[in-house]
C-alpha cells in the first residue's frame, strides 16, 4: 500500500499520464463513437477529481515534486554534482492553479462534445487528440524541466492544430490550421533554440536549477537573447497583440468545445510566459523593463482586440478577439506586479494587481468558455456563424441565451458575476502604479459590454425569423456543459474572496517567490533569488468581502441591492397606468400616422449597429483592417518583428539601468 | 575561430529558413524553410555538446581519462528530430486541404480568413 503523502506526490504525472495513455489507445475504437468519446469524458472527470485533490494537496503541503525514475526530489541530485538531472514535476501553488482551469475547461469540453457523436463521423480521432491536448497543457503547467516543457508545448500544438482542422470538408479549416501550424512551429523552433542556450551555457535543463545559475551569474548576453526569445514565443502563443493574427482564425474554425481548449492552452502559454520571467530571472534582470514590455503587449491586446471585435460580424470572430483582449488584463495585472518585483511596491499594490490578473485567469476561462459553447450551440442550431442571418433565436433556445447573458455579463465586468471581482482587483491595483492603464482598462471594458450587446440583440432579440421556425433548443450534453461552467462563474462571481484566499493568492505569492521555487528542488536557494512576499489582507471583517488594495467589494450585499432595486422597480411598475391593455390598440406603435413597417424588415441587422461608431472611426480602423492581411507570410513577420523588437528594448534599456 | 563554424552555420541556416518563410510564397516552400530552421536548431544543440577530442558518450568499454561529448544535447535532438517529423507531415498534410479547396499553394491568393 502506498501511503497518502506518496498518493499525492503521484497525482501530478496521473493526471498528464491517464489521458495521454487514452489517447493512443482511443483510435482503435472505430466506429465506436458513443464508447470512444464516453472514455474520453470519464477520463475527463477522472483528471479534474485528481487536479481538485492535488490543488487540496498543494495547498496542505507546499510544493509537490515528482521525479521520474527516483523517488523523492533530493535524490535526483546525484552526490558530488550539485546538479539535478532527472526531469521532474514541480507543482507549486500557481501550477496547480493552472491545472484546475485546464482540467474544468477540458471536463465541460468533452461532455458538451458529446452532442457532437451524431453530426460527425471520425469521433475516436477527435476524442484522441483531445485528450492529447488535456495531457499537453496538464504536463506544460507542471513540468519543472525545459526541455520537458518544449516536449508538451509541441504536443499540445500538434493536438490543437489537428482539431482546427477537424472539420475539413470546410473550406476555411485547412487554411486556420496551416497558418495557426506555421506560426507555432516556428515559435517551438524557437523555444528549442533558447532551451539550446540554457543548457550550452549551465548543462541543466530543470528550471530551479538554471533559474539558481541566473541568479549567479546575473544576466549575460545569452540570457537576454534567451529571455527576449520566450517572451515572444510565449506572448504569441497567448495571442498578445500584434502577433495575434492567428488566433481569430483558428478559434472561429475550430468547433466550439476545441475552441474553449485552444483558450485554454492560450493561457497555460501565458503561464509559461510568466513562470519564465518570474522564476526563471526575476530579479536578476531589470524589472522595469520587462514589466513594462508585458505591459505594453497586454495593452496593445487589450485595445486592439476589442476594437476589432466590435466590426465583427461572426459570432465566433467576434469572440476571438474579445479572447485577446481578455488575455490582455491578465499581462497588465502580472505585468505590473513584474514591474514592481523587488521594490516595495510589491507588498502594497504590486501582489494585489497580480491576485487580480491570475484571477482573470480562472474567471476568463470559465466565461470566454462559457460564451464559445452558447456561440457554438447556435451554430449548432442555425448552421451559420454569420450573425447577420440570426435573429429571434431566444424565443427558441432559452437555456442558451440565459448562459450567454451570464457569460456575456461576466466578461463585461458587470457586479455581481466573477469578471467583477478580479477586474476590480486590476483597476484599483494597476492606478496605484499607473492611473492612465487603468482608464484604458476601463474603456475597454466599455467597449466590451457594447460589442456583446451587440451579439445580444442581433442573435437572440429581434422578430421570430421564419427559417429559423423549426430550430429547437441544443441536446441536453451541450446544456449540460454550459451549465457546469454558468455555475462556477456564479460561485466565483458570490464568494470571491474565498477563492480569492484559497486558490489566487497562493498562486501569486509562489509566483513570485523565486526562492522557494528553487530551493524545493536544489535545497537551498541563492542570496540573490526573490523571495515570497505576504499578500496582505484579503477578508473585511464582514462575512463575503473581498478587499481589494484600496477599496472592497462584497457580492452578497451587491446582490441584495440588486434584488431591493428590482422590487422598486415593480413597485413604480405596478402604480402605472391600470387602464393599459395587452392585445389592443394601446400597444402598437404609433409613427406620426405611417403604417408600421413589417417586423423583418425593422430587425437591426448586426453590421448595422453600430454603423456610426465605426464610420466616424474609420481613420482608426483603415490601416488596422489593411494589417490583417490573412497571409501567414505576414504573420510570421509580425511575430519576428516584435522578438526582435523586445530584444533591443531589453539590451538597449537594461544596460543603461546597469544590470549586465 | 574553426570551432565556431557549427554556429556560423547555425546562424546561416536560421537566416535562409527564414527568408523562406518571410518572403517566399509557396506554401510548401514556406515548409521548406522551417525544416531547415530545424534543423538549423537541431545543428546547435549538437554543437553545442561537443567537446574538442572527446568520444561517444558510452560508459561500457571506454577508455580511461578520455572525454566524452554531451550525451544530453544528442537526445534532445532525437526528440526534436521526431517531433520535426510530426509538425512537417502535419503541415503538409494542410497544405493538401488547402490545395483540394483553393486550387494553389500561393500564399497571397489564400487568405480567404482575415481581419
Amino acid at each position: 500500500m502506498i501511503t497518502t503523502e506518496e498518493f499525492q506526490t503521484l497525482l501530478a504525472p496521473l493526471a498528464v499520464l491517464i489521458p495521454l495513455f487514452i489517447a493512443f489507445v482511443l483510435p482503435f475504437l472505430k466506429k465506436n463513437d458513443r464508447l470512444s468519446h464516453g472514455i474520453a469524458t470519464a477520463v475527463a472527470v477522472i483528471v479534474e477529481a485528481l487536479v481538485v485533490y492535488l490543488v487540496y494537496s498543494v495547498w496542505d503541503r507546499g510544493t509537490i515534486i515528482y521525479v521520474f525514475g527516483q523517488k523523492g526530489a533530493t535524490t535526483s541530485i546525484p552526490p558530488g554534482t550539485g546538479v539535478p538531472v532527472r526531469i521532474m514535476f514541480e507543482v507549486d501553488a500557481m501550477s496547480s492553479f493552472m491545472g484546475l482551469t485546464v482540467a474544468t475547461v477540458a471536463m465541460g469540453a468533452s461532455i458538451y462534445s458529446l452532442a457532437f457523436i451524431k453530426k460527425h463521423s471520425g469521433i475516436e480521432k477527435y476524442s484522441s487528440a483531445m485528450m492529447l491536448m488535456l495531457a499537453g497543457m496538464l504536463g506544460l503547467v507542471f513540468t519543472g524541466d525545459i526541455f520537458n516543457l518544449f516536449v508538451f508545448f509541441e504536443i499540445l500544438s500538434i493536438a490543437s492544430c489537428a482539431l482546427v482542422a477537424f472539420r475539413t470538408k470546410r473550406w476555411e479549416s485547412g487554411e486556420a490550421a496551416f497558418k495557426y501550424m506555421v506560426i507555432s512551429t516556428l515559435g517551438g523552433l524557437f523555444l528549442l533554440f533558447a532551451v539550446g542556450i540554457y543548457y550550452i551555457q549551465y548543462g541543466v535543463l530543470n528550471i530551479a536549477a538554471i533559474a539558481s545559475y541566473i541568479s549567479f551569474t546575473g544576466m549575460t548576453r545569452l540570457n537576454m537573447i534567451a529571455l527576449a526569445i520566450l517572451i515572444g514565443v510565449f506572448a504569441m502563443k497567448a495571442g498578445g497583440v500584434p502577433m495575434h493574427f492567428w488566433t481569430p482564425d483558428a478559434y472561429a474554425v475550430a468547433p466550439a468545445p476545441i475552441t474553449i481548449m485552444l483558450k485554454t492552452a492560450s493561457l497555460t502559454y501565458l503561464y509559461a510566459l510568466f513562470r519564465t520571467t518570474f522564476t526563471l530571472y526575476s530579479i536578476s534582470v531589470d524589472v522595469r523593463t520587462v514589466g513594462w514590455i508585458i505591459i505594453i503587449i497586454g495593452l496593445l491586446s487589450m485595445f486592439i482586440g476589442v476594437t476589432m471585435a466590435i466590426p465583427q460580424h461572426d459570432v465566433k470572430r467576434l469572440m476571438a478577439y474579445h479572447a485577446i483582449s481578455q488575455t490582455g488584463y491578465m499581462m497588465l495585472g502580472v505585468g505590473v506586479g513584474m514591474a514592481t518585483l523587488g521594490t516595495a511596491a510589491i507588498n502594497t499594490y504590486g501582489i494585489k494587481a497580480m491576485e487580480g490578473g491570475i484571477f482573470h485567469i480562472i474567471n476568463n476561462a470559465m466565461y470566454k468558455g462559457l460564451l464559445f459553447l452558447t456561440a457554438g450551440a447556435l451554430f449548432y442550431a442555425t448552421g451559420t456563424r454569420d450573425l447577420n442571418k440570426m435573429g429571434g433565436l431566444a424565443r427558441r433556445m432559452p437555456v442558451t441565451t440565459i448562459c450567454f447573458m451570464i457569460g456575456a455579463l461576466a466578461i463585461a465586468g458587470i457586479p455581481p458575476f466573477n469578471g467583477y471581482a478580479s477586474k476590480l482587483l486590476i483597476y484599483e491595483s494597476v492606478y496605484e502604479f499607473n492611473p492612465y492603464l487603468a482608464i484604458i482598462a476601463m474603456l475597454v471594458s466599455i467597449l466590451t459590454l457594447a460589442s456583446f450587446v451587440k451579439v445580444f440583440h442581433s442573435a437572440f432579440l429581434g422578430p421570430d425569423l421564419p427559417k429559423y421556425r423549426k430550430v429547437k433548443e441544443v441536446p441536453t450534453s451541450m446544456r449540460v456543459g454550459m451549465g457546469v461552467l454558468s455555475g462556477i462563474i456564479i460561485a466565483f462571481g458570490l464568494v470571491p474572496h474565498l477563492v480569492v484566499k484559497y486558490l489566487v493568492e497562493p498562486a501569486a505569492i509562489a509566483l513570485v517567490d523565486q526562492a522557494g521555487y528553487i530551493s524545493a528542488v536544489m535545497g537551498a536557494a541563492p542570496p540573490g533569488a526573490h523571495t515570497a512576499v505576504s499578500g496582505g489582507a484579503i477578508e473585511g471583517s464582514f462575512y463575503g468581502t473581498l478587499l481589494t488594495s484600496s477599496g472592497n467589494w462584497n457580492a452578497i450585499i451587491g446582490v441584495i441591492v440588486l434584488v431591493v432595486a428590482f422590487f422598486f422597480a415593480k413597485l413604480i411598475y405596478s402604480m402605472g397606468n391600470p387602464a393599459y391593455n395587452k392585445g389592443t390598440e394601446q400597444v402598437k406603435p404609433f409613427i406620426s400616422g405611417w403604417k408600421e413597417s413589417s417586423k423583418s424588415a425593422s430587425h437591426v441587422r448586426a453590421s448595422n449597429i453600430y454603423w456610426g461608431f465605426l464610420s466616424s472611426l474609420s481613420r482608426y480602423y483603415r490601416p488596422l483592417r489593411r494589417t490583417h492581411t490573412g497571409i501567414v507570410n505576414d504573420y510570421v513577420s509580425w511575430y519576428i518583428l516584435v522578438t526582435a523588437l523586445i530584444l533591443i528594448v531589453l539590451t538597449t534599456l537594461s544596460f543603461r539601468g546597469g544590470v549586465i | 575561430m574553426i570551432e565556431n563554424l557549427p554556429f556560423l552555420m547555425v546562424a546561416l541556416f536560421i537566416a535562409i529558413g527564414l527568408y523562406a518563410v518571410l518572403f517566399k510564397t509557396n506554401l510548401i516552400k514556406i515548409v521548406m524553410g522551417i525544416s531547415i530552421i530545424e534543423s538549423a536548431v537541431n545543428l546547435f544543440l549538437i554543437a553545442g555538446g561537443y567537446i574538442k577530442g572527446g568520444i561517444a558518450p558510452i560508459y561500457t568499454s571506454a577508455p580511461e581519462g578520455e572525454s566524452m561529448v554531451l550525451p544530453t544535447p544528442q537526445a534532445l535532438t532525437l526528440t526534436a528530430i521526431v517531433i520535426g517529423l510530426a509538425t512537417t507531415a502535419l503541415l503538409l498534410s494542410f497544405v493538401v486541404l488547402i490545395y483540394r479547396h483553393y486550387g494553389t499553394v500561393d500564399s497571397r491568393k489564400i487568405r480567404g480568413l482575415r481581419e
